[in-house]
């Protein structure tokens, strides 16, 4: 069952077109990576959906619902969920606080905090400062900080980016056992992280999908291995 | 159990200890220690007020005395004009800041924090204008006389009976401002103040948090202004003026805008020195300037800072020596 279908969204800046006339749609409970090299759009993609950006034209459907007008709350709102490229935590609160914010949008009770905090194995910094946290616990917290609002769709920009090979295989395994209960929507460049995580896989490049398909399909297609991985 | 935990809480302390210290101010008999103290409290709400809007949402104001004219010249008027109490007038007053603040929250907290910080000032300076201009209400810049202290329902004409009655408001206040910042609505202008971006996609709005957090503040700010018309039984413009903005915010800034009773210490050391160098003015000025120049360039957490970091380093000494081990204290 398709949860959203993107049709024809466009945003340009001054005369660069950053998306153009970009169409897809997400299934339920599938994994979906979005690849492509710096500067091809994956990021503003991301900010249109979920309202970082308005979109110049286009429509956004989300179980059947035209969101396109809403604004940015009101998406996270409905279940459409996403974390950041660039960590944007709230580094003066703790851990706890950090998760408590979206879990009182959610109305999602203290003991599934916990559950969340159990799941990605922060528990034992739940009072700490996330400015004082290493990185890679604050990726995590990025992550809890998405799950306690209960998202339907979740949108990962780049959530392996930074982290030690341990983490990202940690990383990896949480967000298998996640993708069975939301549907998840990957930005990634690590090529063996996304192989290793997702259903389906999108490529883009200049502001456009270029290619859809299985990971499998993907990798043999000539077209991306000319343009993401720089073949001949 | 409840009251191990509340006594835990180090701002709950401070609160109950400044209480009792305050209640035996009056023993003293000085009209002048009480006078000055009740000015203490009034100041010190005012900055508390101030600091619910710098210090935990982030957002600037050059125009927070518009709150605090406007619940001191209601209060004044109503008491003069309308119902002759120190109570209801206080009552009202403070409710005065409610529209006020839905008003002018509404069409400036829209703005990024430059827009916001102009837009108050402009409609700082437009209540100001209000209040020089409007001779036949706002007594022009003579202002409003005789508010009194003996009314209808309660009398506080004795200089013991206003300075309870202000300490009752203050005690309340601060307590109140406490659990607020502790409740969910307080985590919510805490994450304001941390990271403004990132809470539309939390699910919640900005601008309602803003606007709450403005209307908060100014109920506190019209308290303060409220209870200033009635200690001094007169009211001018001068509250109503920009530069009167500044002072919460100096007294934020010394005291330390990242702890709750922050400034209230800031607001108990401007009383203090303004009023010993009352006589060397230029002076004090000058000592001003490079109190906020030195707080602004290397003690962001101002003399509540300074005193923090002096009681975790006497603690960490007295802990190397071993002296709590010794007593029996700590294992």
């Amino acid at each position: 069952m398709e949860i959203l279908r993107v049709e024809n969204l466009s945003r340009s800046f001054g005369g660069f077109k950053a998306v153009d006339n970009v169409s897809f749609s997400l299934k339920e409970l599938e994994i979906t990576a979005l690849i492509g090299p710096n500067g091809a759009g994956k990021t503003t993609l991301v900010n249109l959906i979920t309202k970082k950006l308005k979109p110049d034209s286009g429509r956004i459907i989300f179980q059947g619902m035209d969101v396109t007008g809403l604004s940015a709350h009101k998406i996270a709102k409905l279940g459409i969920v996403r974390t950041f490229q660039v960590l944007s935590l709230f580094p003066t609160l703790t851990v706890y606080e950090n998760l408590k914010i979206p879990a009182l949008t959610s109305r999602t009770p203290d003991e599934d905090i916990e559950k969340i905090m159990v799941d990605l194995g922060i528990e034992r910094f739940k009072d700490a400062k996330v400015a004082k946290l290493p990185f890679g616990i604050q990726k995590l917290v990025e992550l809890g900080i998405a799950l306690a609002l209960k998202p339907k769709l979740l949108i990962l920009d780049e959530p392996a980016a930074g982290l030690a090979q341990e983490d990202r295989r940690n990383l990896t395994k949480i967000l298998g056992d996640m993708g069975r209960r939301i549907t998840l929507m990957v930005i990634e460049h690590d090529m063996e992280f996304v192989f290793g995580l997702a259903e389906r896989v999108m490529v883009m490049d200049k502001g456009r999908i270029i290619a859809s398909g299985r990971p499998e399909e993907i990798a043999k297609n000539k077209l991306v291995r000319e343009i993401y991985l720089g073949e001949e | 159990m409840l009251l191990r935990n509340v006594l835990r809480d180090v701002n709950v302390v401070l609160i109950v200890i400044l209480a009792f210290t305050l209640a035996l101010i009056p023993l003293t008999g000085d009209r002048f220690y009480i006078y000055i103290t009740s000015l203490f409290m009034v100041y010190s709400l005012f900055a508390l007020s101030y600091n619910l809007l710098f210090g935990y949402a982030g957002l600037l104001s050059f125009g927070h005395a518009m709150f605090f004219a406007t619940g001191a010249y209601v209060t004044a008027l109503f008491t003069l004009k309308v119902f002759r109490d120190p109570l209801v007038g206080l009552i009202i007053g403070v409710m005065s800041a409610i529209p006020l603040a839905l008003i002018v929250g509404f069409l400036s907290l829209r703005h990024t924090r430059v827009y916001f910080a102009i837009l108050t000032l402009a409609f700082g300076m437009l209540i100001y204008a209000v209040l020089v201009k409007w001779r036949s209400v706002t007594g022009g810049t003579d202002g409003l006389v005789g508010i009194p202290k003996r009314g209808v329902i309660l009398d506080i004409s004795s200089p013991q009976a206003y300075y309870y009655f202000i300490l009752v408001f203050f005690i309340i206040a601060v307590l109140s401002l406490y659990i607020f910042i502790k409740s969910r609505w307080g985590l919510m202008i805490r994450a304001l103040g941390a990271n403004e971006d990132r809470l539309p996609f939390t699910g919640h709005s900005v601008l309602t948090i803003r606007l709450y957090t403005f209307t908060a503040s100014g109920l506190i700010a019209a308290l303060s202004g409220s209870l200033y018309s009635i200690l001094m039984g007169v009211v001018t413009p001068d509250i109503a003026y920009w530069t009167f903005s500044a002072e919460p915010l100096v007294m934020t800034l010394l005291g330390g805008s990242t702890y709750y009773m922050g400034p209230v210490l800031g607001a108990f050391i401007f009383i203090t020195l303004t009023t010993m160098l009352a006589r060397f003015a230029e002076y004090w000025l000058l000592l001003l300037g490079l109190a906020i120049i030195a707080v602004v360039v290397g003690f962001r957490g101002g003399v509540s800072g300074v005193l923090v970091l002096a009681v975790e380093r006497l603690m960490r000494s007295v802990e190397a020596r071993g002296v709590w081990r010794s007593l029996g204290l700590k294992t």
